[in-house]
């Protein structure tokens, strides 16, 4: 089987979440790439995979860093950092997401790097980009959500509260990453030449916000929670079903799907409101709508009703638990198209797959985690070409550490 | 050397995108320099025209926000795929490019014979993306699907939103955005492999697997393996020791997050070490965030209370502590940070004028991102694309225009 980035190696001194989660988008498409890590570093996520061989309880870790190399190297020791430059050179591409400080203390910054391997394509993640008067702004990915002004349309419809918003940015920075990464490549194949990519998740998230940013243009208007509305579709709206704590997800996009709807929830007296008869109406009397609708869906169940409002053609769906996630018939057949290669694991474990569906190429899940130091034999010995006696000393000296 | 720098200048792609999920995909290439061919209905175009937000709050298809933004960098043509011509315009289209990405309704996908086997035939070096809500494969790859649908699909809305209340799909189709960002990605990877195979193929996104794998598969692990639901807790997070919650301040809101105890000491210590703060009940940060953060929120609330984001977020700063000011839009708009870091694109449009747009995600040194023309006007490109690029003639598109083609 083919694998779209085979014969790309990487080195992967990503930490926690955002970096791990890039590291194992390539890894997973067939890139070679090795963790270059510490135990003298504090990377939360790997301290609950030291011991691979849980899996059951390791799962997440396991997950996030599957399918690479682990090499362990105290950045502390000159040494290591003369080793990690040596591996850099057998590398094509460099991902890391330290604080922008860190890298350069160390004498592993670009400047240093492509020094090495002049054609390397670099990727910095960090909170606010590596330059300007916020770079050194420390922050959990979801808090920079905060900055970026994105959590501030977080809330109900006319609420004074903000909600807290899913921790999406990590993965999602990640993703942008991994596309910057491959445009960057992709560059170095036709020109030879290499590059560095500053990634700021305050700007990447900032320009998620598009018509936020454009209407303070337009109109200097500040942007407010608008809760589940939205500004031309109506119905549009999360509305309670049968049971405790069950909800259907509903929208209505025109005018014939609004009589279609109307339709599928049998002609009640109140689809022929002329209130509700057409969109401006029916945006400007949203409230008393949605009472309506939430007064037929009480009497549904979520799936029944999802898939009855599908059969007319409008466009709806359930509000899924993590346990209708994990159930759900759908998301069970896409998830049998994954490759799975570790013996260790059968489909009816991985949840955490890739959501790239490649028809041909799709890659695959070839190895979960290897342990911390798993590879350090054979990246130091084979690829660097260090005796075994050298490394034993290394790592009494706690530069392989 | 190539003459503009741009990583992606040596690919075409066709777009036949409405909305948000595919055209944000498409401009992601266009940003870095595809020549990207969007393709919409004559008369009533991308959806996103109509969708605002519009100077002075008056409607117009080309003076639409969002469809400004999400369409800068690519030139525009208009097709009705409805008639034989159209669709065969398409393909010959696609004949001449790398990538297809498209958001067709299933229904059109299916009834109009747009499937990824009648693309590769015209073309089988095409790369053909498709990023709907659900997918093209599986029970579910005829439905429908908005944003507010596929998140909800995804888990991602069962924890959002007060408990007592509904809950709350992401603002802004977020949604869309998730599905758009892999769908780029997953194209890239696309072709890498046409490198090595000679061949394209079709890469099948759907936004609610690519939310549930980015956001909600560690907790979907953690209810397989301890049984544990996390669910919405409205202004917090409560399955996490404290804090991670966003509360009110003097004039606005405030995040506080961290997992680490030494960046709740240092809060503890700008707040002048109060003495409830000392009583066992609050050392326990395990026990405060699952049991009782409420009770913390509201120790801390007369300091949030007395203070500015601006002041907090500055004190926050200078002592170490990742905690952050819930910037507006219009924070954001006048941020110095952003400023410095040339961030706007100030971009003049012919109908909708001189507007700011958000800039570069990421700065590429040698290829960058660049913002090269505006979003095309409806059909714009027509004779450009059509005589220029596919060789029509003149009378052609004129009788194109009168039976409705174009």
């Amino acid at each position: 089987m083919t694998l779209p980035l085979e014969g790309y190696r990487v080195a992967d001194l990503g930490q926690v979440w955002a970096g791990p989660v890039l590291g194992h988008y390539l890894a997973d498409m067939g890139a070679e790439v090795i963790r270059i890590e510490s135990s003298a570093g504090s990377d939360k996520m790997r301290e609950i995979a030291k011991d691979p061989s849980e899996i059951r309880k390791m799962l997440d870790a396991n997950f996030v860093f599957r399918n690479r190399l682990s090499v362990t190297l105290n950045f502390n020791k000159p040494r290591a950092v003369e080793m990690t430059k040596e591996i850099v050179r057998h590398c094509d591409i460099v991902i890391e997401n330290y604080s922008p400080r860190v890298l350069k203390k160390f004498g592993l910054d670009y400047q240093a790097l492509r020094k090495e391997r002049p054609d390397i394509v670099m990727l910095s993640m960090s909170a606010a980009g590596q330059s300007g008067p916020f770079r050194d702004l420390m922050g959990y990915g979801p808090s920079i959500n905060s900055v970026s002004g994105f959590d501030s349309h977080v809330g109900y419809f006319g609420d004074s509260r903000l909600m807290v918003n899913v921790w999406d940015a990590d993965p999602t920075m990640a993703t942008m990453g991994a596309f910057a990464l491959l445009s960057a490549l992709h560059y170095r194949e036709r020109t030879g030449a290499g590059q560095y990519i500053d990634l700021s998740f305050y700007e990447g998230l900032t320009s998620l916000l598009g018509e936020s940013v454009i209407d303070y243009s337009m109109n200097r208007r500040v942007a407010v929670p608008q809760g589940n509305r939205h500004p031309t579709m109506t119905p549009h709206g999360i509305y309670p079903c049968k049971g405790r704590d069950k909800w259907l997800s509903i929208a209505v996009s025109s005018q014939e799907e609004w009589r279609a709807f109307c339709t599928a929830v049998g002609e009640q007296e109140w689809t022929e409101d002329e209130r509700f008869a057409d969109v401006y109406g029916r945006l400007q009397h949203q409230e008393e709508l949605d009472e309506c609708i939430a007064g037929w869906t009480r009497t549904q169940t979520n799936y029944e009703a999802m898939h009855h409002l599908q059969a007319h053609g409008v466009a709806a769906a359930v509000v899924a638990t993590l346990e209708d996630v994990y159930l759900d018939p759908h998301d069970q057949f896409r998830r049998q198209s994954l490759v799975i290669q570790d013996k260790r694991l059968d489909k009816s474990d991985v949840i955490y797959g890739i959501p790239w569906h490649l028809g041909k190429t799709p890659g695959a899940i070839r190895s979960l985690a290897h342990g911390l130091g798993q590879d350090n034999k054979g990246i130091f010995c084979d690829m660097l070409g260090m005796a075994e006696g050298a490394v034993g000393r290394l790592i009494q000296e706690q530069v392989v550490y | 050397m190539l003459k503009d720098r741009a990583a992606l200048s040596d690919i075409r792609v066709i777009e036949v995108g409405d909305f948000i999920s595919a055209p944000f995909a498409a401009k992601m290439m266009a940003d870095l320099g595809a020549d990207v061919i969007k393709v919409e209905r004559p008369q009533s175009g991308d959806s996103s025209r109509r969708h605002g937000p519009f100077p002075g709050d008056m409607p117009h298809r080309e003076k639409s926000g969002l469809f400004l933004y999400l369409n800068a960098n690519k030139r525009g043509i208009t097709l009705n795929l409805e008639t034989k011509t159209g669709r065969d315009t398409l393909f010959v289209l696609c004949r001449q490019a790398d990538v297809l990405i498209e958001n067709l309704q299933p229904h059109q996908a299916r009834d109009l014979g747009l499937s990824y086997e009648s693309f590769a035939e015209a073309n089988p070096r095409l790369i053909v993306t498709s990023v709907t809500a659900f997918g093209r494969s599986g029970p579910y790859k005829d439905y429908k699907g908005h944003a507010i649908n596929s998140t909800a699909l995804s888990g991602i809305a069962s924890r959002i939103g007060d408990p007592a209340r509904e809950p709350l799909t992401t603002p802004l189709s977020r949604g869309d955005y998730w599905g758009a960002i892999s769908a780029a990605a997953a194209t890239m990877a696309a072709l890498f492999a046409r490198r090595k195979t000679g061949e394209g193929q079709h890469v099948d996104i759907s936004s609610a697997e690519c939310m549930s794998t980015l956001v909600s598969s560690l907790n979907i692990m953690d209810f397989v393996d301890v049984g544990f639901v996390a669910a919405r807790s409205g202004p917090r997070l409560k399955m996490i020791s404290y804090p991670w919650t966003v509360l009110p301040c003097k004039d606005g809101f405030f995040t506080l997050i961290t997992i680490q105890e030494r960046h709740w000491q240092r809060f503890i210590d700008l707040m002048g070490n109060p003495e409830w703060a000392k009583e066992p009940r609050y050392q326990d940060r395990d026990a405060m965030g699952k049991l009782y953060p409420e009770e913390v929120d509201e120790r801390i609330r007369p300091f949030l209370m007395s203070k500015t984001k601006a002041e907090l977020w500055k004190l926050c700063r200078d002592n170490m502590i990742p905690f952050q000011a819930v910037q507006t839009m219009e924070n954001v708009a006048q941020s110095p940070h952003l400023k410095a870091r040339d961030y706007w694109v100030d971009m003049e449009h012919p109908d909708a004028g001189r507007l700011r747009y958000p800039g570069a995600p990421y700065k590429l040194s040698e290829s960058p991102w660049r913002s090269r023309k505006p979003a095309p006007r409806l059909g714009q490109h027509n004779t450009e694309v059509l005589c220029g690029l596919l060789g029509y003639s003149g009378v052609d598109l004129v009788d194109m225009r009168r039976t409705g083609i174009i």
